[in-house]
């Protein structure tokens, strides 16, 4: 699919049912593929169909080779096949258009050949189309089997599977050089073990569109099941699942930074395994335009061909939460510490079920966030599935029944007969090296370094205001970021949202972060609360070369360990003068000439990347990007372009994980400032001007505490820690290294070149500025300082983004707005209230809005306002926001209601029930009561009576002010009535937590909606989504999900609510 | 901020005045300063709100609440640096202001609102005390020299910003002293002239020059003028308006300003060269409502008049906002000052047909009648007719007309200078240039604007100043209170 | 679709509705309209216009009105139909979507805003077939099959009369959200009151479906034999649940899953007991009911502020993590329940005489509705057995309960 209008493939999101059913001692029978269909018939509810009933968003049954029925089936073609082990089977779907399908099948002939494969034949794989949907029936590939014999030489079944991998790539290596993507070819599975029969089918249709699985004669120990609900609109068969090693429920949220990483380290990929021509011919591993369960399977079958056991692998990508963990086997922990330093977690909630044809299992990640159920019966039998019940057994033969539990393993192991638990199986793969010794040995622990041999010099009072001055920093920074900061350890709050110009369309100069707006979470996957469950969340940090991922030594980790990658300016100059003999920092003075010149920064970037190579070339683990050295010649790149230069230039180059990159930033102070250099590739960060101003304003008397400067410095600390946790939970990621370089933000207003070139991969889809506009808006607060200045300033600029001011950043809602529009409605003036939206609408000389550069085009001559509908059908279609009871006052609330009654639009109770009494009319006839109910997080005061007694039920699935975020309730604000209306005891506070624990993924929502529509049918469901790139796409899925009406609202008022609703307009709203 | 539950704790208070009885035995200020607690419970009640009104309503800009957010602090220079960013003078906004901001301040929508101008006042006495204020001596000369013709709050707030961007400032005036309007028209007891001195002198040290005596156009010619790079003209509305009916000549019926003047002289021992205008055991008349008048009143108090009695044209405003004047606009309310308290019946309504004389030619009476005005959906007046009947002679021996000011003296200056007159009479300038009709003379103040608030004055100074220094050295670097940008 | 977010006057209802909203959300502006002046003080509750605040003396400074409120509605209409006249639309709905309407300005000077590429936001999508672009269709919700019907129709003369009925039904995983729709019929005609307790009395047998009992209102009781998925008693408004294994079974209960995660999520009062153990997030958010399980998963009582629950087996990691109200007991029968309990927020008591009457009632009741063997040895072994029980009680809580206490 290719990118259109604000469209991107890159943002579908799907989620599942899952699971398999398997004979424990291995018994290959046909009952247990017919029973793996009946389980995934019965998980149909969890998968989803678009806008035609009959087509599916996919599904698909792995088994083993069914060996006897291909033999014979085989003979009838005159296909002679091997003994079992002896051959492989690709299943492969081939273009239908003649020309193209004879080109993939003389190329699948020609790699064979040149793998020293005996090619044996092609069978078409005989399908049913009797009610598949025609969206299905015009993407239907022609599906086929071909055959291949093991070479001679090859000495087992594991090294035939790495061969016919390395076949399989070949195959598709040579499709790509003649073809360009999306490639006609896809290979579902090759194999000498298992095979996998999928497509773009309801779960109904797999058994009955596949002819093969309805014969007897194919048997199998297990059959593995997937049923796929994507928010994907578009037809696509090889997007079903279960992929050749796994079948994923869930969703991957750190899939860019996971693949920069992978990318990062593919030049140092070497495998006993594998010959240099071999692994030449695997590159790139992850091919472009998967899904995240697609590129997590091509890593497993890496990992796994490349001789580590499966549950190993497992492991590996979706470790259990072991930082902070403290009743953890020690041996247990050194076993995850050792593999966080050679890779971060894939992370995001996943029930994964994995085979490679002889052991099957199933593992859960660390949030436990996708059901997993399972039963095993007398009969040696193991029944898992995503929901209890989904595969009838006799009550009577089940001994034991459970759930998959968060961040737990299971294995059968069909050849051994056996179960083996999470215990057993990590038992021993712990055990497999002495991983605890390793670190132990190499493992540098910066705390214990010894003080460093030069310490950098105390800036005074004036230095540091030069320095604030030319970082950009306003006194608004200063008083309501830092210092909450410093004081209290906290972040502060606000309320109300933002109504100042995007960055882009701001005339005061820009912090180069605030054109980088983070992602969250919403329907595809869940936040987590960073508070409640801290416990599964970790600030590991790691310093060095991050080594060869394909085999194990204990040199990889050789690395410095941080608890959190915030350094103080002391820590900072211990890392710079490490030296272990093979382990030493580099300084690299990141600036550009101040001289205003065009290509004057990128000349300055390309300095820096080159002298990061050299740094690397030298052998260098640690390089330090610093922006100190500034002078009236130089000025800071910024330091988030700095580092993602950097960080880029070094994953093309391949020599990213050889080394740790390390920010000295003068300008990073707030936490989205940390995310952002986190996100984009920086491993340690360096606030050195934000601790300077901290201190400064202590012994200034600025601040009004008793606090120490060391406990000031370290509250700092932990307010951007935790600020950070905050922002990755937001995005349903657990840890840091996972969220390193995962580039989760969109990008505003950034020319669409420069960020392919120093942010590649990031989204940017409105253009912008270029590197000299960068320069310029750099320079304006660099000559704030370093000018010979007439009128030195004794006072930074006010800033003026939080509150308004009148020399500060431009506010929608000002003296003139707010009191013109008060004015207007309470002398029912409509010529001030032109005069208030006047205002508002002309963005002539300042802009606020990217809708304040449109204009309307006329392709119609224009009528009388009289022909116009009436001003009370338009009232109609007007909602009022949802605020709760318990946010704003009852009057407040009750007099927004009566006005929504009054003119037939609609008010919303937000979040937190609503008083019985407010169904009663008044006296006048007026009525209290809201049409919509919301049902948030934390559904207070949601029963079955608040819900029979609306209109329009809403699910919120974010807030625009702070998505992905919790809310908090004090005590002192629960009073009587507020208890009463949410159920609860007055004076004691309410948490809402961040998900809703009832949706973790797209089908979740479904069910969801299902239940409301039970609890009351007259009312339309409304889901509540949150702006931001690729909500069409999500839109379209909750439209999927059974919704009547979707909500898109504004994400922090600033970014443009609109643009995304044109997404995919036609799908959903045609459905 | 300071302390969010401040306003819901703390009830506005003023500082504690002198009695009447003893404050009308001199010219001295009688106003107290707040005690430390006070301040700080003052300052508490401001809410630090998102949309700051009051930082909209104050002509000049002024960062109120980060301000108070600093005085509830108690960091003193932090309160100075921020409030002196947008205003030279506080030392004048903090104690003749009628405070707009105060009228814009959130708190006012149902309580009293934040007591901003007596913070103002306290912020700037306190930096005197600790010795923020210094002179701003610029190494960073630019050769340039400058001409401001006029010492009122306009003129000193160009001069004052001027020389901080390292021009040479001369300061012409007229009068014997330097302040204009604040030293000659505003009464002792409200601004006392050492508040002027103090400033004056800070601004001498600073570089510089005032030449008093000195009227351009007059003793100086205006060809001087063109020696300086640039001129900015800030000589104020001069030009008070009159009321023509039978009887004017008469001796007693005097110019408000005529009769202020002499007292600020006399306080100040300067000479009088005129006849002098005296109250003492007179039957005065104010005619005019404003604060002219009311000072007047306040004057004539001192002098020990048998009675004061004032006049206004228009109706009795009313004591609450009403819809015609909703928050956050400055409201026309009835407002009560220092020297009413002080004693004098107040007429509204009320207009003056004719002074009546003595054979001598000395004013005796006035002959007045009651207006009835007519009022529009809002309750604004528009229309008045004379009550019949209610004719009536009223004696009085003193008359000051405090009935405002039309625009600054043409002859002289403005005519050999040949700078273009607006309708209204005023120096006509582009709405944001600042810059005459002639090369190289700007205009700042009332002299532009008409007349207006010393805190617009000071302003207009400051604007103005901005614009000068972008022409002679194509940027500025000097503050404005709007927005401004610079890249490259 | 609907569209919200900072919209302020009616030409930005109209950009909204040419780029795909057919309804929108105005909330600061109502806000605004009704008195607000944007503080950005709403989380401190000192709003000095009474908005955003719940301080009974600040709330007396609201001055909105309804008319006020009316008044920009009507305003934003009208210009709308203003732009509408002016680009020749009769009606919103032949607007929606026609981003073709839209165009760049041609008048930006600014120097960075002038760099925008709108072509992606004005872009307009292919729509060969000619579908309409406002919503002209029904959603199917799948409902017209679903069990509730049949459960409606049984309870007939319950719903007529509040006569006890009863009835059995087989169930299987596809049957998901039990008893909603009977609550919904029962909430329209008796509102938050509901039926007397155990009117409406119907067994199951089999696997349920996910939100077996959602928002079940008073007067219901179920019985399932057998076991559910995730979601049981999701909203629980008063009804009764009673879950335990099919009588074939030979598994031992606690040992055993037999409901899924999140059961009880916002439950605000009914009872729920399991003769087995449950997954992830057992009562999450509960205000209000009472549960008896016998054995949990991972963060328990999370975020609960109200209700009871009794776990008579063991408990997975962050236990009571943001629990502000309500008691949990724990049969902590391992010892290891301690570690095991995020205790920020709860302290862990012993047992109370009220909290060992409360808690034999309920394993009394637990008995006679699951026939559970586990309560029955508690009970039989009171004397030995109660020492075992932990009482997890929020610090916040107790302190307003102790505070009752005294003013009582």
């Amino acid at each position: 699919m290719q990118q259109e209008g604000l469209y991107n493939p890159e943002f579908e999101h799907d989620a599942c049912g899952v699971g398999f059913v398997a004979h424990i001692k291995g018994q290959k029978s046909h009952a247990q593929v017919k029973d793996a269909l009946t389980m995934l018939e019965n998980m149909e509810h969890r998968g989803a169909c678009g806008c035609d009933p009959e087509s599916g968003d996919g599904a698909g049954i792995m088994i083993q080779l069914p060996h006897e029925f291909l033999w014979e089936e085989c003979i009838k073609l005159g296909i002679q096949l091997e003994e079992p082990g002896y051959y492989g089977t690709g299943m492969v779907f081939l273009p239908k258009e003649s020309e193209l399908n004879q080109f993939c099948r003389t190329i699948i002939q020609e790699a064979a050949e040149e793998r020293k494969m005996t090619f044996l034949g092609f069978r078409s794989v005989p399908v049913n189309r009797q009610g598949i949907g025609p969206t299905a029936l015009g993407a239907e590939p022609e599906i086929i089997q071909f055959f291949v014999s093991r070479p001679d030489g090859v000495a087992n079944t594991e090294e035939f599977e790495r061969k016919l991998y390395v076949l399989r790539r070949l195959i598709i290596q040579k499709v790509k050089q003649k073809q360009s993507y999306p490639l006609p070819l896809y290979i579902a599975s090759l194999s000498c073990k298992t095979i996998i029969y999928k497509g773009q089918l309801t779960t109904y249709q797999v058994g009955s569109y596949f002819e093969d699985l309805r014969d007897t004669r194919v048997v199998s120990a297990f059959g593995l099941v997937h049923s796929r609900f994507s928010t994907n609109t578009f037809p696509s068969w090889s997007l079903a699942q279960p992929f050749r090693m796994i079948a994923h429920n869930g969703e991957i949220n750190t899939l860019t930074g996971n693949l920069n990483w992978f990318y990062a380290g593919v030049r140092s990929l070497s495998s006993p395994y594998f010959t240099a021509e071999e692994m030449e011919i695997l590159l790139p591993i992850v091919d472009k335009g998967q899904s995240d369960s697609a590129c997590l399977d091509n890593v497993v079958e890496l990992l796994l061909h490349s001789g580590r056991s499966l549950p190993h692998v497992m492991l590996m990508l979706v470790p259990e939460a072991w930082d902070g963990n403290t009743q953890m086997d020690p041996l247990k922990r050194a076993f995850y510490e050792y593999h966080a330093t050679l890779m971060e977690p894939w992370d995001g909630p996943a029930a994964l079920c994995f085979t490679d044809g002889k052991t099957i299992g199933a593992t859960l990640d660390r949030n436990g966030l996708r059901p997993l159920r399972y039963a095993i019966t007398s009969d040696d039998r193991v029944v898992v599935a995503s929901e209890a019940g989904a595969l009838p057994i006799d009550e009577s033969t089940i001994i034991k029944k459970g759930r998959q539990q968060p961040g737990k393993i299971f294995v059968v192991d069909m050849e051994a007969g056996l179960i083996r638990s999470d215990e057993e199986v990590k038992g021993e793969l712990v055990r497999q090296q002495p991983y605890g010794e390793w670190l132990d040995n190499y493992k540098i622990k910066l705390e214990e370094l010894a003080e460093p041999r030069v310490t950098f010099t105390y800036l005074s009072k004036e230095s540091v205001f030069k320095y604030q001055q030319s970082f950009g920093y306003s006194r608004e920074d200063l008083e309501t970021i830092l210092t909450p900061m410093a004081v209290t350890g906290y972040e502060p709050i606000g309320s109300m949202g933002t109504d100042v110009p995007l960055a882009l369309l701001s005339d005061q100069p820009q912090h180069l972060s605030s054109y980088f707006k983070q992602f969250f979470a919403q329907v595809t996957n869940p936040p987590i609360d960073p508070i409640r469950e801290r416990l599964v969340m970790s600030l590991a940090t790691f310093i060095g070369n991050a080594g060869n991922i394909l085999i194990e030594d204990k040199k990889f980790c050789h690395c410095v360990t941080l608890e959190h990658p915030i350094l103080t300016s002391s820590e900072l100059e211990k890392l710079r003068s490490i030296d272990t003999g093979v382990f030493q920092a580099k300084t690299l003075q990141s600036y550009f000439r101040a001289d205003g010149k065009p290509g004057s920064l990128e000349a300055g970037i390309e300095r820096l990347c080159r002298y990061a190579d050299d740094a690397v070339r030298d052998g260098f683990e640690v390089i330090i990007l610093s922006d100190r050295a500034i002078d009236s010649q130089h000025a800071a790149i910024p330091s988030i372009l700095a580092v993602s230069a950097v960080h880029h230039h070094l994953i093309k180059t391949g020599n990213r994980g050889a080394v740790g990159l390390v920010v000295e930033a003068g300008d990073a102070w707030e936490v989205h400032h940390f995310a952002c250099l986190l996100a984009f590739g920086a491993t340690a960060i360096n606030p050195y001007m934000a601790l300077a101003s901290i201190r400064t304003m202590r012994e200034e008397g600025q601040l009004d505490t008793e606090l120490t400067w060391d406990q000031l410095r370290k509250n700092y600390v932990k307010a951007v820690c935790n600020g950070l946790l905050k922002i990755f939970s937001k995005m349903g990621i657990s840890t840091l290294q996972s969220y390193h370089g995962a580039q989760i933000f969109e990008v505003l207003g950034i020319d669409k070149e420069v960020v392919d070139k120093y942010f590649c991969g990031a989204v940017s889809r409105i253009g912008g500025l270029q590197l000299d506009d960068i320069a310029k808006e750099a320079l304006a607060k660099h000559w704030r300082s370093f000018e010979n200045n007439r009128s030195p300033k004794s006072l930074l600029p006010e800033g003026g983004v939080y509150q308004w001011k009148r020399r500060g950043e431009g506010h929608l809602w000002n003296p003139q707005t707010v009191h013109l529009l008060q004015q207007a409605c309470r002398t029912d003036d409509f010529q001030t209230f032109k005069k208030y939206s006047a205002l508002i609408n002309n963005q002539k000389e300042r802009i606020f809005t990217l809708r304040g550069l449109l204009d309307f085009a006329k392709h119609r001559t224009a009528i009388s306002i009289d022909e116009v509908e009436p001003v009370s059908e338009i009232m109609k279609r007007f909602a009022t926001g949802a605020m709760s009871f318990g946010s704003i006052s009852h009057e407040a609330h009750s007099t927004l209601a009566i006005a929504m009654n009054r003119v037939g639009g609609k008010s919303n109770t937000g979040e937190g029930g609503e008083d019985e009494l407010r169904y009663q009319k008044l006296p006048n006839g007026d009525s209290m009561r809201s049409a919509i109910k919301q049902v948030a997080s934390g559904r207070f005061g949601v029963t079955s009576n608040y819900l029979t007694q609306a209109d329009e039920l809403q699910i919120k699935m974010a807030q625009g002010a702070k998505p992905g975020e919790g809310g908090q309730l004090p005590g002192h604000k629960v009073d009587e009535w507020i208890a009463k209306v949410r159920h609860s005891t007055p004076g004691v506070g309410l948490i809402s937590p961040p998900p809703h624990h009832d949706i973790y993924s797209i089908e979740d929502l479904a069910q969801l909606i299902f239940d409301l529509k039970n609890a009351n049918r007259d009312a339309r469901i409304n889901v509540k989504l949150v702006s931001k790139a690729g909500v069409g796409t999500i839109a379209a899925g909750v439209a999927k999900a059974h919704a009547d009406v979707i909500l898109i609202a504004g994400y922090d008022g600033g970014t443009e609510p609109l643009p995304s609703v044109r997404l995919n307009m036609q799908v959903f709203l045609g459905n | 901020m300071g302390k969010p539950t401040g306003f819901l704790e703390f009830d506005r208070a003023a500082p504690q005045k002198d009695a009447v009885e003893s404050r009308k035995q001199n010219y001295q200020e009688f106003v107290h300063l707040f005690s430390e607690d006070q301040l700080n419970s003052q300052a508490a009640r401001c809410m630090d709100c998102g949309i700051p009104f009051c930082h909209s309503g104050c002509p000049l800009g002024n960062v109120i609440p980060e301000f108070n957010d600093a005085v509830y602090d108690g960091k003193w220079e932090d309160a100075y640096n921020i409030l002196s960013s947008t205003n030279n003078f506080p030392e004048f906004t903090g104690r003749i202001c009628p405070a707009p901001c105060e009228s814009a301040c959130v708190l006012g929508i149902n309580k009293s609102p934040v007591a901003i101008e007596e913070i103002e006042k306290h912020i700037i006495e306190i930096a005197y005390k600790k010795g923020y204020v210094k002179p701003n001596k610029i190494h960073l000369k630019t050769g340039k020299k400058i001409a401001v013709v006029g010492s009122g709050p306009s003129g000193l707030a160009a001069a004052a910003q001027l020389n901080k961007a390292g021009h040479d400032v001369v300061v012409y005036e007229r009068d014997d002293k330097v302040g204009g309007l604040l030293r000659y028209g505003i009464p002792d007891f409200k601004l006392d002239k050492s508040v002027i001195d103090r400033r004056i002198e800070i601004m001498a040290e600073s570089g510089i020059e005032f030449r008093t005596n000195a009227e351009v156009g007059n003793n100086v010619p205006a060809s001087e003028l063109s020696a300086y790079h640039a001129v900015v003209l800030a000589g104020g509305s001069t030009i008070p308006r009159n009321l023509n009916i039978p009887g004017r000549d008469l001796k007693g019926v005097h110019f408000a300003m005529e009769f202020l003047k002499q007292q600020n002289k006399r306080v100040g021992n300067s000479p009088i060269n005129v006849a002098e205008i005296t109250a003492t055991d007179k039957n005065v008349l104010v005619i005019g409502g404003g604060d002219t008048g009311s000072d007047c009143v306040g004057t004539s108090n001192r002098h020990g008049a048998k009675s004061v009695t004032q006049f206004e044209l228009m109706p009795q405003p009313p004591q609450t906002r009403t819809a015609a004047m909703p928050w956050p606009t400055y409201p026309m309310l009835l407002k009560t000052t220092t020297s009413h308290e002080e004693g004098c019946q107040r007429h509204w309504s009320i207009s003056t047909k004719e002074f009546l004389g003595d054979a001598e030619g000395n004013l005796r009476g006035a002959l007045v009648v009651d207006l009835e005005w007519e009022t529009d959906a809002l309750g604004r007046p528009t229309s008045f007719k004379e009550v019949e009947g209610s004719q009536r002679e009223i004696p009085c021996e003193l008359v000051t007309l405090a009935m405002g000011f039309l625009h600054p003296q043409h002859e002289g200056l403005l005519q050999q200078l040949g700078v273009t007159l607006d309708g209204r009479g005023n120096v006509q300038a582009t709405e944001n240039e600042y810059k005459t009709t002639a090369d190289k003379i700007f205009v700042a103040g009332d002299m532009r604007r008409g007349q207006s608030l010393v805190v617009w004055a000071i302003s207009e100074g400051r604007e103005c100043a901005r614009k000068v220094d972008e022409f002679l050295m194509g940027s500025t670097e000097l503050e404005s209170k709007e927005a401004v940008y610079n890249y490259a | 679709m609907q569209a919200d977010g900072q919209m302020k006057t009616g030409r930005d209802l109209v950009i909204a509705t040419l780029l795909g909203a057919e309804e929108w959300g105005v909330a600061t502006a109502a806000l605004v309209a009704g008195g607000c002046i944007m503080m950005r003080k709403c989380h401190l509750n000192t709003c000095p216009v009474g908005v955003a605040t719940q301080d009974p003396e600040l709330r007396k400074l609201f001055s909105g009105k309804p008319e006020d409120i009316v008044n920009l509605f009507q305003f934003l209409a009208e210009e709308m139909r203003e732009i509408m006249a002016e680009l020749g639309f009769r009606t919103i709905n032949e607007m929606v979507g026609r981003a073709q309407f839209l165009k760049k300005r041609e008048d930006i000077q600014h120097w960075k805003a002038n760099k925008i590429d709108f072509s992606g936001i004005l872009h307009v999508a292919r729509n060969a077939t000619g579908e309409t672009l406002y919503n002209t269709e029904e959603q199917d919700h799948g409902m017209s099959m679903i069990l509730d019907w049949g459960l409606v129709k049984q309870a007939k003369l319950a719903l007529d009369t509040k006569t006890p009925v009863f009835g059995t039904f087989l169930v299987k995983n596809t049957d998901r959200t039990i008893g909603t729709l009977l609550s919904n019929e029962i909430s329209k005609l008796y509102g938050a009151e509901g039926l007397p307790d155990n009117t409406i009395n119907f067994k199951f047998e089999g696997s349920a479906g996910q939100s077996f009992g959602a928002f079940n209102t008073k007067g219901i009781s179920f019985e399932l034999e057998g076991e559910a998925n995730d979601y049981v008693g999701k909203g629980l408004s008063g009804a009764q649940l009673a879950i335990y294994p099919a009588k074939v079974s030979t598994l031992v209960p606690h040992d055993n899953i037999i409901i899924g995660n999140v059961a009880l999520y916002g439950a605000t009062s009914g009872h729920l007991f399991i003769n087995g153990m449950a997954g992830e997030r057992f009562a999450v958010r509960n205000s209000g009911a009472t549960a008896v399980v016998e054995g949990i998963g991972d963060h328990g009582c999370e975020y609960m502020t109200g209700g009871k629950a009794l776990i008579l087996g063991s408990t997975g990691r962050n236990f009571a993590a943001g629990m502000s109200g309500g008691i949990a007991w724990i049969y902590d029968i391992n010892g290891t329940f301690r570690e095991n309990c995020n205790q920020e927020m709860v302290d862990l008591d012993p047992l109370e005489s009220e909290d060992e009457t409360t808690i034999i009632a309920l394993l009394k009741r637990h008995i006679l509705l699951t026939n559970s063997e586990r309560a029955s040895y508690i009970l039989n072994n009171w004397a030995t057995e109660k020492v075992r029980f932990i009482k997890v009680f929020p610090r916040e809580y107790k302190n307003v309960l102790r505070k009752k206490l005294v003013v009582a």
